[in-house]
């Protein structure tokens, strides 16, 4: 609770809207090429989650804080795969700029945890916006992955007859 | 479809897989104001345990009774159970049996797999006593003020870690379970009220304010805002009561109790989340009346003036140090005070009429301030030779 303020949601999911609204806007801005050694760190990202969503392992509300934020970053980058394309947006081919990416996300999880600490009021405004901006991303991507989905779903049917609509 | 496609198909589906399992789990993960424990006596035996009351359900369950020790101990009014901070526990702490200086505490996994953890923490000096304020839980610790020294409890491994200090403190835990204050009188300079934080890891005090020990009515009625820089003290000065709000070391208010009200009582002080409004339990007789009335009293610190909403009225003398049964707490979002009468029963003069035996839930968030009243199941007329025959 910075500053008093009662934040809209728990320290973890703070840390993961937050991690995400950050992590879209590198998609946006960055355009990461998804590279293996990328998709195998977020798919970390999201495994750290078990451990510490289950906890097995103590921790406090930095740490729930920490975890949420990488979890979010691993979840956009999982969405972002499909999604972008619905948006029309290409992956940079310029090789290097992964390093802007990571700095970005070091930098980030510094700044929610110390706004979470001793932002007060100001920074309990901050996260809210970043709160509201990330669980909207969020959702945003859901549903076109989940349109997507359906789409290519429905045209494997098509395809196959399977839907008996031939 | 390609290969890439495929890659990205399935990466997508683990990606909408892992966001749906955070959303259904991430309730067990924080204390969302949904339940409440609060002390009761069992139905059955009479005994004091603890119960659970749920708000969405508006069921309530026994969750722990203590059946060992004397009849003292099992029919008496030193039980204090308590959420930990994370939600995963509640804590139930209780005096030693035939001894004050040493604690007891079993941590109840709430909502989760995992064992029950029963400890004891000897050393504590007026265990029972240190129960008539909430515990200093922080993280995964509990601290305690021993006999001059200061002790973090492991609630998970049971380790202890000790270090001298001088002087006589009470330990209070923020109200965002991160972080602990200290407040005594001795620890600092001669004849002063100090108050300060608690360094976690290396158990050393750090003072934040120091006043003229003289002006403090009570250590144990200090409450520290959310976000831990303001705190309220009651004082008294030629027999008028106040309430003084520091921020940091500087006097930002001083509330008066109204004059010539030296029969209101106030408990322990707790700030809303917005640091704008101060809550306390009072207990207030009359002039020349004899029976008393128990409620909250909301001090808001905008210049507004203050409202007393009465829980209980009309109830038996009693003695002025009942005011210590009577103690609130507030929801984490600040719209709900809830308060149980349980250890207002017994004793040499009953206090409570049977439908006043309740779990009482102020709404803050409507102006009429109604109140919810759980009627809870009347215990067991107590056996001969207890303490509440």
């Amino acid at each position: 609770m910075p500053g008093g303020w009662v934040l809209p949601c728990c320290q973890r999911c703070v840390g993961l809207y937050a991690g995400a609204a950050f992590a879209v806007a590198l998609q946006i801005l960055v355009r990461p090429r998804p590279t293996g050694r990328f998709l195998k760190c977020h798919g970390l990202f999201l495994a750290q989650m078990v451990p510490f969503g289950f906890h097995w392992v103590s921790q406090g509300a930095v740490l729930r804080t920490v975890t949420g934020y990488l979890f979010g970053y691993g979840l956009i980058a999982f969405l972002w795969l499909q999604a972008r394309q619905v948006f029309g947006l290409s992956y940079s081919s310029r090789a290097g700029r992964l390093w802007r990416y990571y700095l970005t996300l070091g930098f980030g999880l510094m700044t929610v945890v110390a706004l979470a600490l001793w932002g007060g009021r100001f920074g309990a405004l901050v996260l809210i916006a970043w709160v509201m901006i990330g669980a909207l991303a969020l959702a945003v991507l859901a549903g076109a992955n989940l349109a997507l989905g359906l789409g290519t779903l429905g045209r494997w049917l098509l395809r196959t007859g399977l839907g008996g609509l031939r | 479809m390609n290969r890439e496609n495929i890659r990205n198909g399935l990466l997508a589906f683990v990606g909408l897989g892992a966001l749906t399992a955070y959303l259904l789990a991430c309730a067990s993960f924080s204390p969302d104001d949904s339940k409440i424990v609060f002390p009761a006596y069992d139905r059955v035996s009479g005994h004091i345990g603890v119960a659970r009351y749920d708000r969405k359900a508006r069921t309530t369950e026994q969750l722990f009774v203590l059946t060992t020790g004397s009849e003292t101990l099992k029919n008496g009014f030193a039980l204090r159970p308590q959420w930990s901070p994370d939600g995963r526990y509640v804590i139930v702490a209780w005096p030693g049996d035939g001894t004050n200086d040493t604690l007891c505490l079993q941590a109840l996994p709430v909502g989760q797999a995992g064992p029950t953890r029963l400890l004891t923490v000897p050393g504590i000096e007026k265990a029972a006593e240190k129960l008539s304020l909430p515990l200093a839980l922080a993280g995964p610790y509990l601290f305690l003020a021993g006999k001059s020294n200061v002790v973090r409890l492991d609630l998970e491994t049971g380790v202890t870690k000790t270090n001298s200090m001088p002087g006589e403190l009470q330990l209070y835990a923020s109200p965002t379970g991160d972080r602990v204050y200290y407040a005594g009188k001795g620890v600092g300079q001669a004849g002063t009220f100090e108050v300060g934080r608690v360094d976690a890891d290396r158990l050393t005090l750090t003072p934040l304010l120091s006043l003229p020990s003289d002006s403090i009515t009570d250590a144990g009625l200090l409450g520290i805002s959310r976000d831990g820089r303001r705190m309220a003290f009651l004082t008294e000065k030629d027999k008028e009561s106040a309430v003084v709000v520091y921020r940091g070391d500087r006097l930002e208010k001083s509330l008066q109790l109204g004059d010539g009200e030296p029969r209101l009582k106030l408990g322990y002080v707790q700030w809303s989340p917005d640091g704008q409004t101060l809550y306390a339990p009072y207990r207030h007789q009359a002039a020349n009346a004899t029976n008393v009335s128990f409620g909250v009293l909301e001090m808001p610190l905008n210049g507004r003036p203050m409202r007393r909403v009465p829980v209980l009225a009309g109830l038996g003398d009693g003695d002025e140090s009942d005011i210590l049964f009577f103690q609130i707490g507030l929801s984490h979002d600040g719209k709900t005070i809830a308060v149980a009468s349980t250890y207002l029963m017994g004793d040499e003069k009953p206090h409570l009429r049977p439908e006043d035996y309740a779990l009482f839930l102020v709404d803050l968030s409507s102006p009429k301030r109604p109140i919810l009243r759980v009627r809870l199941p009347l215990p067991q007329p107590p056996r001969a030779g207890s303490s509440r025959s």
